[in-house]
């Protein structure tokens, strides 16, 4: 009986829906509108963490999962020796990665020594902050999209003999001839003492942010240990065959580390220092995001509860027939909430259609734009996100479904006889 | 957050502390006699309770250059430089306590520490290489004789006694004649030049009833940054006492 019930009620609520379409069109287009808005502003995001991971992990050779000593993070800079790995705990770190690199949950462990100091060419000098790093384990962490990651002269992996890459900023800045323009970098070592290099400057890379591009040096390892009189280094960065291992990762080489008495600590590329641009960017495009979502859930609730309050007012009379019929009146409020989830469901359909179009139209236009502290103009790109607009489209017809819900209640449980008299 | 400090230009003032003395072995030049006693006419005299004199900076760099003056206080291992000009930078002090160095200038409540990183820009490098302190710092071998300048001199490799020194490795020349330092060659861990400092010596300094050549100028160049220069004048050295607690770093900032 009562699945009966509920066929008829679906029935009419489809009925309803199709005969009064012209009435439900503003509902309609608000919420194609706000589905539209939302997918999109969604997938932008989603294209842009795309970017900003690949962009970090890959380019920027950080990898999933970066080990260094604890309290790196916070003192490094002012105490860079103190918070170094030493070689027993390089030899852990390598003893630990070895099962995991032999059946190819590790891809790549790339060391990385910090360094900063004075870079000069003869005719002006500048500061610089640079990395000493293993240019293969570097090629592989970049993988083929990077591998060639000179924008001027060539990668330090085509390099022949000893060599360095320059941010573009300070190619700019010494108007470098590239490849092979020599310069020489100083730096205080590990005992504090003064040490100097003449290495010639391989290619120019572009590391997104204009201001890493002003101060960047990036030499092979060994070269920037003999500058820094040193075998210590600053961190690891690991790349994982599967991203989503990093947790467990990370809990095993804790575990691992603290069995030994070691201070070490294995952070997520995101949650570190070197990511924190990105992370921040992301941060407020997220808060964007929500209170976007908030305002397009408030109109569009409000829109689906204007035209349904104005729907029901002018069915009061069909109400109380409904009602005369057998109807109870939570059927009635079923009914409206029914027609109302269809609109919902329609609207969705129809806003799946044209984000996806409007995307893959915007995608492929090949728009850029600049942003703030980026050195390069970013891609407007939309991902194609279903993730979202099935939550969208789930979202949006319960907003519709609730809102017919709450307007059509008191309208459906007046006496009969007063429905039947009432005049709109 | 990082800090940068503009260091004016100056620290080539403080001068080494180690004893005068002059002494040959029979096979040769004694090297740390040759040491001390080079030193001496930097600035390292033993002098009793203190000297001073006025230091006059000009770096060149390219066609653009700039000047600043300076006075200078040494007593022992510390000394004390203080800037005169430019106006803007008036009331700059730089303390030397050993090898630390800090900085204060007027409204800075506390003085702060000069990092080594921080030594190795312009003018806080070359202040590095005038307070050198060869005797104290160094063992030396002498390795040959040069002319430099026109002066017959010994060459001496100088090699750093403890590793916290700024240059692991130092070429000197020291005059045969007067025992001067004429010229430093300041090497890089791989003995390669970094830096040179010629010095000249038309200063006199007296210290009781002594009277001997005290440095005039010293001339400081970059080995790959040729169009760099910069040239200290010592003006009017002289002894002079001075308190202790001068070079107390807790009074830098009264």
């Amino acid at each position: 009986m009562a699945r009966a019930r509920g066929i008829v009620i679906a029935h009419l609520a489809l009925r309803n829906v199709l005969r009064n379409w012209r009435h439900s069109l503003a509902t309609v287009v608000a919420i194609v509108a706000g589905f539209v808005a939302v997918a999109m502003f969604d997938g932008y995001l989603q294209d842009l963490r795309g970017q900003t991971s690949e962009s970090a992990i890959h380019r920027g050779m950080l990898g999933h999962v970066i080990i260094e000593k604890q309290g790196a993070r916070a003192h490094h800079f002012e105490e860079p020796w103190d918070y170094s790995l030493t070689v027993p705990e390089q030899r852990f770190v390598e003893r630990f990665l070895l099962p995991w690199k032999s059946d190819g949950r590790e891809r790549a462990a790339l060391r990385v020594l910090l360094m900063s100091g004075l870079i000069s060419n003869g005719r002006s000098s500048a500061l610089f902050l640079g990395i000493g790093y293993d240019v293969q384990e570097g090629l592989a962490i970049r993988g083929e999209n990077w591998a060639w990651d000179a924008i001027d002269g060539k990668p330090l992996h085509l390099a022949t003999g000893p060599a360095m890459m320059i941010g573009k900023g300070l190619a700019g800045r010494f108007e470098a001839r590239l490849p092979g323009e020599l310069f020489q970098l100083s730096v205080t070592t590990e005992k504090a003492q003064v040490n100097a290099v003449n290495l010639a400057a391989a290619g120019a890379v572009d590391l997104m942010t204009r201001e890493v591009n002003d101060t960047y040096v990036a030499l092979p390892l060994q070269a920037a240990q003999d500058l820094l009189d040193t075998q210590q280094i600053s961190r690891i960065c690991v790349l994982l065959a599967d991203p989503a291992a990093a947790p467990r990762f990370i809990r095993e080489f804790t575990a691992a580390a603290a069995g030994e008495g070691l201070l070490l600590t294995a952070t997520p590329w995101l949650d570190h220092p070197a990511a924190a641009t990105a992370k921040g960017g992301l941060e407020i495009l997220g808060v964007f995001r929500n209170l976007f979502l908030l305002v397009v859930v408030v109109v569009a609730g409000m829109s689906v509860a204007n035209t349904a309050m104005k729907s029901v007012n002018e069915r009061v009379r069909e109400i109380g027939t409904l009602r005369s019929y057998g109807f109870r009146a939570r059927d009635i409020q079923l009914l409206f909430s029914l027609e109302g989830l269809l609109l919902g469901l329609l609207a969705c359909g129809v806003g799946i259609a044209i984000a996806a179009g409007a995307g893959a139209l915007i995608s492929s236009l090949g728009i850029t734009y600049e942003a703030g502290v980026l050195s390069t103009p970013i891609p407007l790109r939309i991902a194609m996100a279903p993730g979202t607009w099935a939550a969208s489209a789930a979202g949006m017809s319960l907003i519709t479904f609730a809102a017919a819900w709450v307007v059509s209640g008191k309208r459906s449980r007046l006496v009969i006889a007063e429905s039947l008299r009432y005049v709109a | 957050m990082r800090r940068t400090i503009v260091i004016p230009t100056c620290l080539g003032l403080l001068l080494s502390i180690a004893s005068a003395g002059r002494g040959l072995t029979p096979a040769g030049p004694d090297p740390a006699a040759l040491l001390r006693a080079s030193d001496r006419a930097r600035g390292a005299a033993a002098a009793s309770a203190g000297m001073s004199w006025s230091l006059n900076v000009v770096t060149k760099d390219g066609d653009e250059s700039s000047e600043a003056a300076y006075t200078v206080k040494v007593r022992g291992d510390d000394a004390l430089a203080e800037v005169v000009s430019p106006a803007r930078q008036r009331g700059e002090k730089i303390l030397f306590n050993d090898r630390t160095l800090w900085f204060s200038k007027p409204g800075l409540r506390k003085p702060v520490s000069i990092s080594p990183r921080q030594k190795l820009m312009g003018d806080a490098a070359n202040g590095d290489i005038a307070s050198t302190r060869y005797a104290r710092d160094y063992d030396g071998e002498v390795v040959g004789e040069e002319t430099v300048n026109g002066v017959p001199s010994w060459r001496l490799e100088l090699k750093a006694r403890a590793r916290n020194v700024t240059y692991d490795r130092i070429r000197y020349w020291i005059s045969k004649r007067d025992r001067l330092g004429v010229r430093a060659e300041f090497l890089t861990l791989a003995g390669e030049a970094f830096k040179t400092a010629d010095i000249s010596y038309d200063n006199a300094m007296r210290i009781g009833a002594e009277t001997f050549p005290f440095v005039s100028a010293m001339v400081i160049r970059d080995s790959l940054n040729t169009r760099r220069e910069t040239v200290l004048r010592y003006q009017t050295p002289r002894e002079e006492p001075h308190a202790a607690s001068l070079f107390n770093v807790n009074n830098l900032a009264r």
